[in-house]
């Protein structure tokens, strides 16, 4: 009651002093309480619920509904069993009567080529010379646990897009599938914006491991020799520790895991990373439950696992990318609270709000919609920019060349044949010592501008172009509208927008006015806060939806307790963290990161 | 955000905006509206007001008269039958809509958007309705006396006749018909308001274009901003304790963000809904249509590319 009316007070004074300027030109001990008012003001008036009618979603719970994830996300909010699971709509970030798809005419103006071409495209590789290539990685590693959209309709009418006579696609018009419209529309969906449903669990459950339903949970716990689980609830790797061939996918010698779509060498090695801490924690499990069958240490070492994961997520990944004492406090406060790690590590928490002692072990709350990912979220977690198009492979131990690969030749099936090339450590301390793109216009990979689909049936996919009509169709708003949305100053001409003149001259060209500037593009054209990896208009959903995904999961919240999580399991999410993961399975590569503070800055080099 | 605040023997009032508990307040008999004058304090001057300026020659406007009243009923059956009625469409004029379509598109009118709704809206219960300067200034009156915060200003504006004057007024010109004075005097604003919103879009550089006509109706319909309901017992429900007295304010408009759905913006399926249910939405869309269909023959809108 107490920290809910602090945070109250602390909202009217965000939203009072971002009338004046922006919070990251206050000085720290301002800029930190604003932050926490301006999360309070997202909480109160920034999630909606898009569910109308009562959910068709009817989930089976098996097991320990208690004490154990789902494989399907659903009873994790107890009194409302199917509250993220997979298959529940997308929620919102803005009021839903501003969440209509575009319509055709406007739909299309500017085209979303012409953005690609003029705005996007690449011209000269741009890095981010303090994080590493790691970065990505472990982003789509996290955005394949949390969402997906799944594929695209190839039955209704595509978008076509007019191309221009100076376009080297080839043609006169491209055509992009839309979006897999809502299969359960009810009565009370008639004249409300469109929805789509999120085949992944919204949950921070670590599905991308593990899978989104029973059995793609079964597959990758199952040894194929056998066609029996393996052995003390472990997941499936082969004897060198690899990630085996997923049987049933399309793509031939396609990696297993819980979810593989887009597929690359940077979310091999985090997949493999985490299925072999998955096997570790079992172990660990192991010694303190002898007796245990293998259904309970599989189901306590997911907990654990994902745990770790959020926890990576929430105080290594996100303070690397916000490399501000303000951005770096306020979300590793999410996971210890204001007191700290050391303070929590000595005394435990204290009180039960999430202030002081962070969000793990506080009471759940989901504010003010039901729990669920968002299409904005999914918006701003457009970052293709960060990848290279360009890889380079080294040892290890020496720095010597192996090879260089275009991101076509490290993605797919392709990624095994890799590791006939080279060792897992290899392939990660490459990726380790090698920078990504910065999140700025003209950086978008060109090799995902023209990416490789079915190359065998001339399909390719200017996913630039796609990100752009992904969001406009979906109803998100653009950039000037989606700021005001938050309660953000607003551009009001592309002197305001970005400092560089011929930014400004180009995004003049293409748009005309800067209301019409899209949300991906306005990103990537403003200036981000000292230090920080991406846009503050970008941050202020990542300031609701980072907490949100621990605040509203039982898991992080009521029952985070030794009694669920065992207390080895308790333990070692306490008392590991990302280095201690990579120091685990790849105890060669010790010497290259010992130095580091964040291991997704760069490696030394051998 | 469900809000309360309660201090014995001065006030019990609780504000809820979610669906679900709207919903569930407009269906429980133990809310009513007629302002019987219970409860703490400050409770009865609420209702006190509302009883002052919600009537006419002492008979209450329908958006404050209680569930049983028959005479309420009655005239909200005649009235929705009416409205909700294809066959009687369209139940405006076309100058009307020429004039509202001008308006919204920004072109330089006569008479300020205010009038010509009020106007449109009382051609409902008049036909020969024609509002002015002076009446809407009346119907800014007493949406002003009812809805302000300051009770104060409230008090003087009744002490001193000019919500009686105003009430007057509004009376007059729909032959005293309480329906009429509550839609020209107190929903109108909602319209206005709807109307300003799509000059707002019409304005804005390339929004329009983006917009299709669902969309637009979706950002234009406004809801009251909040409505009054009053315990008649005590006992409690999933928003609480309550006794008789206690109010509750629905907070229509701000659940309006999350649940732009007739329910809401109407509160239709409940006793207390508005007959102009099907109207309004039908309006706005027609008045959406009329500013496209002229600007169709003058060029393209400006901005963009």
């Amino acid at each position: 009651m107490t920290s809910a009316l602090l945070e109250r007070i602390l909202g009217r004074i965000a939203k009072l002093l971002s009338r004046f300027r922006a919070w990251h030109r206050f000085p720290f001990l301002v800029a930190v309480p604003t932050l926490v008012g301006l999360r309070a003001n997202l909480r109160a008036h920034n999630l909606f619920d898009t569910e109308r009618d009562p959910s068709t979603l009817a989930p089976k719970a098996t097991g320990d509904i208690r004490a154990e994830r789902q494989a399907d996300g659903s009873h994790n909010d107890l009194g409302c069993p199917w509250m993220g699971m997979a298959g529940a709509r997308f929620g919102r970030n803005v009021p839903i009567p501003d969440t209509f798809g575009e319509a055709p005419k406007g739909l299309y103006e500017p085209n979303p080529r012409l953005i690609s071409r003029k705005l996007l495209a690449r011209e000269q590789f741009v890095p981010v010379p303090h994080l590493s290539v790691l970065v990505p990685a472990w982003l789509q590693f996290m955005v394949h646990d949390w969402l997906s959209h799944g594929s695209n309709d190839r039955k209704a009418e595509p978008h076509r897009l007019r191309l221009d006579a100076g376009d080297d696609w080839g043609g006169d018009e491209m055509v992009v599938l839309r979006s897999r419209a809502d299969p359960a529309v009810g009565p009370g969906d008639a004249g409300q914006p469109a929805t789509y449903r999120n085949i992944e669990t919204h949950w921070w459950d670590g599905s991308q491991v593990y899978g989104s339903s029973l059995a793609r949970v079964q597959l990758v716990r199952t040894d194929p020799a056998t066609g029996r689980f393996c052995a003390d609830g472990k997941l499936w790797l082969e004897p060198n520790d690899m990630l085996p061939a997923d049987p049933a996918g399309g793509i031939p010698d396609l990696e297993l895991s819980g979810v593989n779509g887009n597929w690359w060498i940077g979310l091999s090695v985090m997949h493999t990373l985490f299925a072999r801490e998955h096997n570790a924690i079992v172990d660990r499990i192991k010694a303190d439950h002898p007796h245990a069958d293998g259904e309970f240490l599989f189901q306590k070492a997911r907990l654990v696992n994902a745990a770790l994961m959020a926890k990576i997520h929430t105080v290594e990944w996100t303070p690397a990318l916000l490399n501000s004492p303000e951005g770096q406090f306020i979300m590793r406060g999410n996971w210890w609270g204001v007191l700290g790690e050391q303070y929590n590590r000595a005394y435990g928490r204290t009180g039960t709000g999430d202030l002081l002692s962070g969000i793990p072990g506080s009471p759940a709350e989901h504010h003010a919609a039901p729990y669920a990912m968002t299409e904005e979220f999914t918006a701003v977690y457009r970052m293709h920019s960060l990848m290279p198009d360009a890889f380079s492979f080294r040892r290890h131990d020496s720095n010597a060349a192996i090879a260089d690969k275009s991101l076509t030749e490290v993605a797919g099936g392709a990624v095994r044949g890799l590791y006939a090339q080279m060792s897992f450590d290899d392939a990660l301390y490459s990726l380790a010592t090698s920078n990504p793109g910065a999140l700025v216009l003209h950086n978008f990979p060109n090799t995902l501008r023209r990416f490789d689909k079915k190359a065998a049936e001339g399909i390719f996919v200017d996913l630039g172009a796609v990100d752009v009509l992904r969001d406009r169709e979906r109803g998100v708003p653009r950039y000037c509208a989606f700021r005001r949305h938050l309660g953000m100053r607003v551009p009001g001409s592309f002197e305001e927008l970005t400092d560089d003149p011929k930014w400004r001259q180009e995004l003049k060209d293409v748009y005309g006015a800067v209301e019409n500037v899209d949300l991906l593009v306005g990103t990537l054209a403003e200036r981000a806060p000292p230090g920080f990896g991406f846009s503050d208009t970008a941050f202020r959903i990542f300031i609701l939806m980072a907490s949100r995904r621990l605040k509203s999961d039982r898991f992080f919240t009521s029952d985070f307790t030794p009694e669920v999580y065992t207390r080895a399991g308790f333990d070692w999410i306490r008392d590991n963290g990302f280095r201690t993961v990579v120091q685990r399975h790849c105890p060669a590569l010790g010497r290259r990161f010992a130095d580091i503070r964040n291991m997704f800055f760069p490696w030394d080099m051998a | 955000m469900a809000m309360s605040l309660r201090i014995p023997g001065l006030i019990d009032i609780r504000r809820i905006a979610a669906r679900a508990e709207i919903a569930m307040v407009a269906a429980d008999q133990r809310f009513d509206r007629g302002f019987t004058g219970h409860g703490p304090l400050i409770n009865r001057l609420i209702q006190r007001r509302v009883r002052n300026i919600l009537c006419l020659k002492g008979q209450k406007l329908p958006s404050a008269a209680a569930r049983g009243d028959a005479g309420r009923h009655a005239a909200q059956q005649r009235l929705a039958a009416r409205l909700d009625d294809p066959s009687s469409y369209p139940l405006w004029s076309k100058e009307a809509l020429a004039e509202l379509g001008k308006a919204v598109r920004g072109e330089g009118t006569a008479r300020s958007l205010g009038v010509m709704t009020q106007e449109a809206v009382g051609r409902l219960f008049a036909a020969d309705y024609r509002a002015d300067d002076a009446s809407f200034r009346a119907a800014q009156v007493l949406d002003a006396a009812a809805h302000t915060r300051n009770p104060i200003a409230a008090a003087i504006w009744v002490w001193t006749g000019k919500v009686a004057r105003a009430q007057r007024l509004l009376g007059r010109l729909v032959q005293d018909d309480a329906a009429g004075v509550h839609a020209t005097g107190i929903a109108v604003h909602n319209l206005v308001l709807g109307f300003e919103r799509m000059r707002a879009i019409w304005a804005a550089p390339g929004l329009r274009a983006r917009l299709s006509p669902d969309a637009v109706l979706a950002r234009c319909l406004v809801a009251p901003p909040s409505v009054l309901r009053q315990a008649t017992e005590k006992g409690a429900c999933p928003i609480g304790m309550f006794r008789p007295g206690s109010l509750v304010m629905l907070a229509l408009e701000e659940a309006r963000s999350a649940t732009p759905a007739p329910e809401i913006v109407f509160m239709a399926g409940s006793w207390a809904r508005c007959p102009a249910a099907t109207w309004v939405p039908e309006f706005l869309r027609a008045v959406w249509a009329e500013a496209q269909a002229d600007q169709s023959g003058r060029g393209g809108e400006a901005g963009g590319s």
